[in-house]
């Protein structure tokens, strides 16, 4: 990340951390795109995904302290949307349920694999039932690791290992069907 | 996607497109950010004397419940610890004097627990403003210092205020007071996040669920529905100036219903929904057997499966029930008579008994008599035993021709009975 922009976000934090709201919604303008997208990756329903969001910024906003500075302001927002996602959709009891979800048909524009946009992206996932996209989202684009994931989600890393390897199938097959 | 290499494309495309990807975020979301952080004490500095870390901690796990709990509860603010030296640099650019206030709240707030006003910005309220005021908390703040009304906490002011004025601040906060969602639909135990859209000054916030009481003093607030049916959420709110507004909202709480009865004869299963659903799936032995039926039929290779049956029904909602079934063995009475035409005479070992074959069952009786006169000339209990051709298996063979066997016994708790020829000859067959 550019040095400017982090010092930009540091800036930010710091009058936040001395009671300047305004600068509090700087931030969200700045970052709220991009942590939305986040959002909309592990939820189903834009409705959901708007929930998780606004409680992500409130968490941000209330643990702004706990902010070490020596990283970036983004990366540690994007982890609390994550864990928030996380959080809703285990409150829900929809990791576990492996069958419990549908797999809708979804209509993607893009007439090959290679040619899919973000939009296209995003419907693939999204279209994913939850144990699968919970997984697919931390592990292929957030980085977690297996160990990391099997605890945040109480399950086994086996588990978490299925769940991907199901993941990618399912958006395989997806992708193939889009290319027929 | 066989190989390691196709995997980390494949991955690699997703990861690539969606890493930093950016979506237009919809209105109404900073509202509901706004509304719980806008009043709230600056995290680093106003809140340090009172929360620190405890109160962090506090955050951070009640956030799991309660989304944007706003208003610190008595709990969380009156027990200061020694977490409270764990001061950050940043809280430490506090001045003494905002310290101080803080702490003259908590006091104030201890002895004023029954009302639990809501107060403004911490950092902006003196101590003789609180005292004036009369009403002081320590929370964190939940009206915004936006609000009209954060300037009118002197009772002085208000006495100097014309009843115009008073009336146009009633207006106003009556006019900021709306809870939203104000109706919705959800399926059963899901939660609800309602959020009080106000910036109204609020003296006191109670909200419920049915008549029962299920958060105070908050702005946001969310709710677990674990009962179908219509649901009624109810907010009673106290201005500041003693006025008062209930809001309400009606939450309709469907259940999808995964239900279904399972009958079987012998291995042959049949299992039904109990209710039309929607969409459905069923699971046979964790396999994925039928799908969008209401019923489902069979043969289990064993006595034992797993069936289970996911519903989903017009509202969306799913419901699931799994379990396992043990299937009841039929019981299978019929008779089969091996042989109906015995040979005794002939004495090669063939056809030298009338064999009955059938499942063990009770109350067993097989007879044979002469069909003209009904003489018996065979009888037993035992289902082993096999008639052949001769008076009581003992005597002289009988004489060629017709006769009549008769089994009863009892089956399922019913009465059985067969009866029909069986021939005696001396031919070879």
């Amino acid at each position: 990340m550019a040095a400017g922009k982090r010092d930009t976000e540091w800036q930010l934090v710091e009058q936040c951390l001395k009671g300047d709201h305004e600068a509090f919604e700087e931030l969200y303008k700045m970052l709220s795109p991009k942590l939305y997208a986040v959002s909309l990756r592990y939820t189903k329903n834009d409705n959901d995904a708007q929930d998780v969001l606004q409680e992500a910024f409130i968490r941000v906003y209330k643990n702004l302290k706990q902010f070490k500075f020596n990283g970036s302001f983004e990366g540690w927002c994007r982890r609390i949307v994550s864990n928030t996602a996380i959080e809703s959709i285990r409150k829900r009891g929809r990791i576990k349920e492996n069958y419990g979800d549908e797999m809708p048909d979804i209509a993607v524009s893009a007439k090959s694999f290679e040619k899919l946009k973000y939009e296209d992206l995003m419907k693939l996932v999204r279209s994913l039932p939850d144990g699968y996209r919970s997984v697919f989202n931390m592990y292929v684009i957030d980085g977690y690791s297996h160990k990391e994931i099997a605890e945040m989600l109480g399950v086994s890393e086996s588990t978490s290992k299925t769940q991907l390897y199901k993941a990618r199938l399912a958006l395989q097959k997806m992708v193939n069907e889009i290319d027929e | 996607m066989s190989n390691e290499k196709d995997i980390q494309g494949f991955d690699e495309l997703f990861k690539q497109g969606l890493e930093n990807g950016t979506s237009p975020v919809p209105p109404g979301v900073w509202e509901g950010v706004s509304s719980v952080t806008s009043g709230a004490a600056t995290t680093g500095s106003a809140l340090s004397g009172l929360l620190g870390v405890k109160g962090a901690a506090i955050l951070g796990g009640v956030a799991l419940i309660v989304a944007g709990i706003v208003y610190t509860t008595k709990d969380d603010s009156k027990t200061p610890n020694a977490s409270d030296k764990n001061i950050t640099q940043n809280q430490e650019t506090t001045t003494n004097t905002e310290q101080k206030g803080q702490i003259a709240n908590y006091h104030e707030e201890q002895a004023q627990q029954e009302a639990q006003p809501i107060e403004s910005h911490p950092t902006e309220v003196t101590r003789e403003e609180s005292s004036a005021a009369g009403n002081t908390s320590a929370s964190d703040g939940m009206v915004s210092d936006e609000s009209p009304l954060n300037q009118t906490t002197s009772p002085d002011s208000k006495e100097r205020k014309s009843p115009q004025t008073v009336e146009s601040d009633r207006e106003v906060q009556t006019r900021d007071l709306t809870l939203l969602p104000e109706n919705a639909s959800l399926c059963l135990n899901e939660a609800k996040t309602f959020n009080l859209g106000s910036t109204a000054r609020l003296k006191s916030v109670v909200c419920k669920l049915n008549g029962k009481v299920v958060s105070k003093n908050q702005y946001v607030a969310e709710i677990l529905f674990n009962e179908p049916g219509t649901q009624y959420v109810v907010i009673d709110a106290e201005f500041m100036d003693g006025t008062q507004k209930t809001l309400k909202s009606t939450v309709n709480v469907g259940k999808g219903s995964a239900n279904y009865t399972i009958e079987n004869a012998g291995k042959l299963v049949t299992a039904t929904a109990k209710h039309p659903v929607h969409n459905n799936k069923w699971y046979v032995n964790n396999v994925l057997y039928r799908s969008n039926v209401r019923q489902i039929e069979f043969e289990a290779e064993t006595s034992e499966i797993q069936i289970a049956h996911v519903a989903r029904n017009l509202s969306g909602c799913v419901d699931s029930v799994a379990e396992s079934i043990v299937l009841e063995a039929e019981e299978d009475c019929d008779v089969s008579i091996r042989i109906n035409d015995l040979t005794p005479y002939l004495q090669d070992g063939v056809h030298d008994e009338m064999v009955v074959e059938m499942p063990e069952v009770e109350n067993y009786r097989l007879t044979v008599y002469i069909p003209s006169n009904g003489n018996i000339v065979f009888e037993t209990k035992e289902q082993t035993e096999y008639w052949n051709g001769r008076y009581q298996n003992k005597g002289a063979l009988v004489p060629v021709g017709v006769y009549i066997y008769q089994i009863t016994y009892t089956c399922g708790g019913d009465t059985v009975s067969r009866k029909d020829k069986v021939w005696v000859t001396n031919a070879k067959n």
